[in-house]
């Protein structure tokens, strides 16, 4: 099935569910608000933090839903905890509901990682043993979040810097069976498989050519900052900077095995002029080839 | 159990005390304790960035040191119990009321619930301010009995302390701040208004009145109640200024109890 791209400064709300399109997007934030609440910057679909628009009133929402008249919106969760041993916090998952009634985002995306323990939050996205029990919380969490929403959770791999003595399930064998379970699809950030590859030594293609692409409906990218010397060198995943080389160079790998997908740039640390934004979403537009931008999603 | 392990990690990320984990993690390259120490700096940093945006004001006064210093603690002591991050901080006013290094700014807390309440005023729900004229169609003989429904964006603050001089005068535009005479007191309101938070400055007779207002006192009892301890309360300057200023979102008569 093929279908054109919209053109995103003629679709309004009337297109009810803008699908994401094929081509290069940007995260929205806050420094660049008023111009995408007037429409002009000329990106194909822009992506919120889920929990930012959480409040009941005030100006975000009202500038969110202005942005959402000029693009398709995808809504990007950092909050729901896929991985608690406790469970969904109800709350959290009704006010989501409620902000992806209001917005009805292209896609709904969350990670495979925890944050939430014995009600205390932890603003960071904590990493997962792979294991059976653990595998068997996370299909349990992500079925009930996709009943709640009605609609396919897209779950993204995390960046690591540590793995557990415990995991027996290599990620890419972890996130296969969690589609083949709950029929969520993938989110698939290359700039994770290329700072966890670095940290915890496996190779990036094999990753990538052992996830089921076809369940991939969206990628990331974004910039990393290389800490510490010698043996404690590490990749910190802090989306400060512009995509790195050997990043970009995982990308063309990720579009030669899997296809062209909606692809985001996520920078936000020390966040950049926007032209400079828009430059990085148009280096992906480049390298996913213009040609491509007409088909479908697998 | 994962459940375990997560309260391990959570304490990692929170305090550091990597001593339960360290057995279960491994690193391909150098040490265990530098990987999970990565998770600890992340949940720190980005933490202390959400309080320092949310207490600006507060940052500017005690410097970056200090605040840096200050968050680490108060993360620990008050970790966010929601993932909605625009939530965390309200209990910062009160921990640096009793952070014996903020001891020699005794205005330091007041200074805090002012900006943790025009943070409340940003993100409450969006309501239409009552029509002024409303009150004009109540008879005069039982405007007394009139009881107001508050905007949910409406907040009190009273203070021993000039802190919303001090708030205004540390606004990124004020290069050099003029002396403030720490010495009087100071009340008012926050708002917001055409989704633009607003404060604005009340005479403690006023305040009583509106303070007495949000605890569902009637118009009339508020009024006596004003009169017993103040001569210079105006009610038609004050419903003015307040109905201006969008505070309430509707006017009802309620029978009052003999």
């Amino acid at each position: 099935m093929t279908s054109p791209p919209p053109d995103n400064h003629l679709s309004t709300r009337s297109d009810r569910l803008s699908p994401i399109p094929v081509e290069a997007g940007v995260g929205l934030r806050h420094p660049h608000m008023s111009d995408f609440v007037a429409g002009t910057p000329k990106t194909a679909w822009v992506e919120i933090h889920s929990e930012n628009f959480f409040a009941p009133g005030g100006p975000r929402l009202a500038e969110l839903d202005a942005v959402r008249s000029h693009y398709p919106v995808s809504c990007h969760g950092v909050g729901l905890s896929l991985g608690s041993a406790e469970g969904i916090d109800e709350n959290h998952l009704s006010t989501l509901s409620t902000l992806v009634n209001r917005i009805e985002p292209g896609l709904v995306s969350e990670h495979l990682s925890f944050s939430v323990v014995d009600g205390v939050y932890v603003n960071d996205l904590l990493p997962l043993p792979y294991t059976e029990e653990v595998l068997a919380i996370m299909v349990r969490n992500v079925g009930h979040v996709q009943s709640t929403l009605g609609r396919q959770l897209l779950v993204e791999n995390p960046s690591s810097y540590l793995t557990f003595a415990e995991s027996v399930i290599p990620e890419w064998e972890f996130l296969s069976a969690l589609v083949e379970r709950t029929g969520c699809g993938l989110l698939l950030d290359v700039n994770n498989i290329y700072v966890s590859a670095e940290n915890n030594d496996f190779n990036t293609n094999q990753y990538i050519e052992n996830i089921p692409g076809d369940a991939v409906h969206e990628i990331h990218l974004a910039g990393h900052l290389v800490d510490g010397e010698g043996e404690e060198q590490l990749l910190i995943d802090t989306h400060s900077d512009v995509v790195a080389e050997a990043v970009w160079a995982v990308y063309e790998a990720a579009l030669e095995i899997i296809g062209p997908r909606p692809t985001l740039i996520e920078w936000d640390t020390d966040i950049p002029a926007l032209d400079v934004l828009l430059a990085e979403a148009e280096q992906a537009q480049r390298r996913m080839g213009t040609d491509l931008r007409a088909s479908d999603v697998a | 159990m994962l459940h375990d392990l997560q309260k391990d990690f959570a304490a990692i990320a929170l305090s550091n005390n990597k001593a339960a984990l360290l057995g279960r993690v491994q690193a391909a390259r150098g040490t265990p304790e530098r990987r999970l120490g990565v998770y600890h700096t992340n949940t720190i940093v980005s933490l202390t960035d959400v309080l320092k945006a949310a207490f600006p004001v507060v940052a500017r006064i005690v410097g970056d040191r200090f605040f840096v210093a200050m968050a680490k603690v108060f993360i620990e002591a008050h970790p966010p119990t929601q993932p909605t991050l625009f939530r965390y901080g309200h209990d910062l006013p009160k921990f640096l009321g009793a952070f014996p290094p903020a001891k020699s700014m005794p205005y330091l807390a007041d200074v805090a619930r002012l900006e943790w309440a025009r943070i409340e005023a940003y993100f409450a729900e969006d309501r239409a301010p009552m029509d002024p004229t409303q009150l004009a169609e109540i008879a005069p003989e039982m405007l007394s009995q009139v009881s107001f429904s508050l905007h949910p964006a409406l907040r009190l603050i009273d203070s021993a302390f000039p802190i919303f001089e001090i708030w205004a005068v540390n606004q990124a535009d004020h290069d050099v701040i003029p002396g403030i005479d720490f010495g009087h007191a100071e009340c008012g309101l926050v708002m917001r208004r055409d989704q633009t938070v607003v404060q604005r400055l009340l005479n403690e007779a006023a305040y009583q009145w509106l303070r007495s207002i949000t605890t569902g006192l009637a118009l009339g009892e508020a009024t006596a109640l004003v009169a017993v301890g103040s001569t210079n309360f105006d009610l038609q300057d004050t419903l003015h200024l307040l109905l201006a200023e969008g505070a309430f979102t509707d006017a009802h008569i309620v029978s009052i109890k003999n």
